[in-house]
């Protein structure tokens, strides 16, 4: 009994450190977020007032705070639907045995590997007009006239985002459904084979439901990285055209350090928080029906 | 010896977090110029962060200052994207840090802190009244100073100028751009195969630059959006984006896309500061048949944007005295020229502008001095933030998603917030 007690007691002071760091680093920002949320903070000036919801009351009264929304919505639920569709396709793709499957699976990863602001600066070029891969690669196969900024424009500045983050992400989705994939077995679609099912049949009854858990899964992770996403649009579009492209999370970072508008950047963290909390607790409800 | 064991991990990882986080070891010293033997001579050490700090030729300055002065001086380098560094400076002085008492500063990081009493006062010891008086006079009251107080030592002045390309000019026949009329014909001209007779930089936060450097031209007043002459500035920008007179495409260039298109001869002429002049002679550019400045043409009013870079002493230093020498000697026709020849930059001092300096084409700057009204420009309290909006508010009007009325408007409310 008492060798047990100074088991715990060891392993107590083990995880200490560790969660004292996880409590300095996670917990106390939290903590003083939620404070400042209520606070009128500006830092130059030396003003911290106690101002109740005014932050949160304004969020919602503010035109670039609702353009952001706007965007950060568009922006999570494309790039989601195209990442779920486009990482499955590819997922089966690399599933499918050939030559170079391995070498392929590899190299697939590099931009996954790549720094988002590094994308960014290189995508602020790549659609530019003059001297863009983007506009090069039209004017050599499609139409040698061809002339458009693409980052000038409020659509297509918002596509060309979207388009970057797929770009960046969508293989490491794809990796990570594929090994969903390699874990359905082979005497499943080989049963299903003799009983006279169809490709498609087996994808749609077979592969679909198997790996659909996994998906669900993956959706977690990823959308919250969306939701919180700021490197990409702060690097290549520095939320413009105006402020068209600005996420939610460029939105926090510009009021917190630009425009040293702490109290209000807090409310806006909170905010988010309330969304990430909400939509993560609903997935995760979704995966316990499923699995029942 | 088990129970030995269970009570040896805890020490161990403690142990290995303390030397991971440096605890009980020195922390890492800035890049210090004064070498160890000049560092015993040395009466006192100041920390200087400078946005020089990691060009050889100004550490070079900055040793000269060092011997000079008998004071060793640590030089560390501020963050160097340009909304980073005004956040860490501004950190640095919110937050009463001490680590360091010189800083270099911009207008914009200056107007938004003077007023807040994080800066000691410069007093009339450190930079006479005589001194003071050979700074254009307009600016120093702007910017540099509160009231009748002066806050920073203007050391590296940018003057804003019209670049040229002589060989599109050559090709197009025109042979000055001394007006409004022969700007706008320039314009018509050039509209040809992807070239433009005028280019910017019209990014967000980069092109209040231009707006300010237009409505100066057209004698115009940037905080009163009533006026015509303001009017007429922004709307002259609007239509020539609109008429391809100037290409839509550099709403999202800034200074690095702007001056790549020019050395491409895509625009036959920009606006752009005198601190350009290194970038375009170490490229082999700078030359009278191919990239260079000309007058200012006259839109109506000969002014133009000047800005500075400037040194401030930190209010929580605990070396003023040290700051305060070294700032006596960044004042100084000596100290000027020192900095000026090192870094072949315009000098913040008029006087010592006519003096023999290793900056290419001065006698044309020198023009610009005598014949243009330097304006400094004007800052709100929220300097970022209002460029910001400002940025956001012209890119609207150029898209013609708001009216040339309704761009005057957002404009008056945010010089006035």
């Amino acid at each position: 009994m008492k060798n047990k007690k100074s088991i715990l007691a060891a392993a107590w002071l083990l995880v200490i450190p560790v969660l004292s760091i996880r409590a300095f680093t996670t917990l106390y920002p939290i903590a003083a977020t939620i404070r400042n949320s209520f606070f009128d903070i500006k830092l130059l000036q030396g003003k911290n007032e106690f101002c109740g919801i005014k932050n949160y009351i304004f969020a919602f009264r503010d035109p670039k705070v609702l353009t952001s929304i706007e965007f950060t919505v568009i922006f999570v639920a494309a790039s989601m639907i195209l990442h779920i569709m486009m990482g499955v396709i590819l997922a089966l793709i690399l599933n499918i045995k050939f030559k170079g499957q391995r070498f392929l699976r590899t190299i697939i990863l590099i931009p996954w590997a790549m720094p988002a602001v590094v994308i960014g600066m290189a995508a602020k070029w790549g659609f530019n007009n003059d001297y863009g891969l983007i506009n090069d690669l039209i004017r050599r196969f499609i139409n040698p006239d061809f002339n458009y900024s693409w980052l000038i424009y409020k659509n297509s500045a918002r596509f060309a985002v979207i388009v970057m983050d797929l770009w960046k992400d969508l293989p490491f989705f794809a990796i990570l459904v594929l090994s969903g994939l390699q874990f359905i077995s082979h005497d499943i679609y080989e049963a299903a084979r003799v009983d006279g099912a169809s490709g498609i049949q087996c994808f749609t009854k077979i592969t679909l439901p198997l790996i659909a858990k996994n998906v669900a899964t993956l959706t977690i992770p990823f959308t919250l990285w969306r939701l919180t996403s700021f490197d990409l649009v702060y690097s290549m579009t520095s939320g413009g055209p105006g402020e068209d492209t600005a996420l939610i999370a460029y939105r926090i970072t510009m009021e917190a350090f630009t425009n040293l508008n702490t109290g209000y950047a807090a409310a806006l963290a909170v905010l988010l928080f309330i969304v990430m909390l909400i939509f993560t607790s609903l997935n995760m409800r979704l995966q316990t029906k499923m699995a029942d | 010896m088990r129970k030995w064991f269970l009570w040896i991990i805890p020490v161990l990882v403690v142990g290995c977090l303390q030397t991971a986080c440096g605890l009980g070891s020195d922390t890492a010293e800035p890049t210090a110029v004064c070498d160890k033997d000049a560092e015993n001579r040395c009466d006192e050490t100041i920390t200087l962060l400078s946005m020089d700090a990691s060009s050889p030729a100004y550490q070079e300055f900055i040793r000269d200052a060092e011997q000079m002065l008998n004071i060793k001086i640590n030089v560390r380098e501020p963050n160097e994207n340009a909304d980073n560094r005004h956040a860490e400076i501004s950190t640095i002085l919110s937050s009463g840090d001490r680590s360091v008492d010189v800083i270099t500063v911009n207008d914009e990081m200056m107007s938004e802190f003077k007023s807040k009493g994080y800066l000691e006062p410069i007093s009339e010891e450190t930079v006479s009244p005589e001194i003071r008086g050979l700074y254009p006079q307009q600016y120093l009251k702007a910017i540099p100073m509160e009231g009748d107080i002066l806050y920073s030592v203007p050391f590296y002045m940018d003057i804003m100028m019209f670049w040229v390309n002589q060989e599109i000019l050559d090709k197009t026949g025109i042979e000055h751009i001394n007006n409004i009329d022969e700007f706008k014909h320039l314009a018509e001209k050039t509209r040809s195969d992807g070239t433009y007779g005028y280019g910017g930089a019209w990014e967000k936060t980069y092109v209040y630059n231009e707006i300010y450097q237009f409505v100066n031209m057209f004698g115009g007043n940037y905080l009163d959006w009533s006026d015509e002459q303001t009017r007429e500035a922004v709307k002259l920008l609007h239509d020539m984006a609109r008429n391809h007179d100037t290409p839509i495409d550099q709403l999202v260039d800034q200074y690095d896309q702007m001056e790549q298109k020019f050395i491409e001869g895509k625009y036959a002429s920009i606006f752009m500061y005198s601190g350009a002049m290194n970038f375009f002679v170490q490229d082999g550019r700078y030359e009278e048949n191919k990239i260079h400045i000309v007058k200012l043409p006259d839109f109506g009013a000969m002014k133009t944007n000047i800005a500075t870079w400037q040194y401030i002493i930190n209010n929580a230093s605990d070396h003023k005295e040290a700051a305060e020498k070294f700032l006596t000697y960044c004042a100084s026709a000596e100290g000027c020229k020192a900095y000026s020849n090192a870094l072949h930059r315009l000098p913040a001092r008029l006087d010592i502008l006519d003096e023999e300096l290793q900056i290419p084409d001065l006698d044309i700057m020198r023009e610009y001095v005598s014949e243009c009204e330097l304006e400094a420009r004007y800052f709100t309290d929220a300097p970022m933030k209002s460029i910001s909006e400002m940025g956001e508010n012209f890119q609207e009007y150029i898209m013609n998603e708001i009216t040339l009325d309704e761009f005057c408007e957002r404009a008056q409310s945010i010089v006035e917030e």
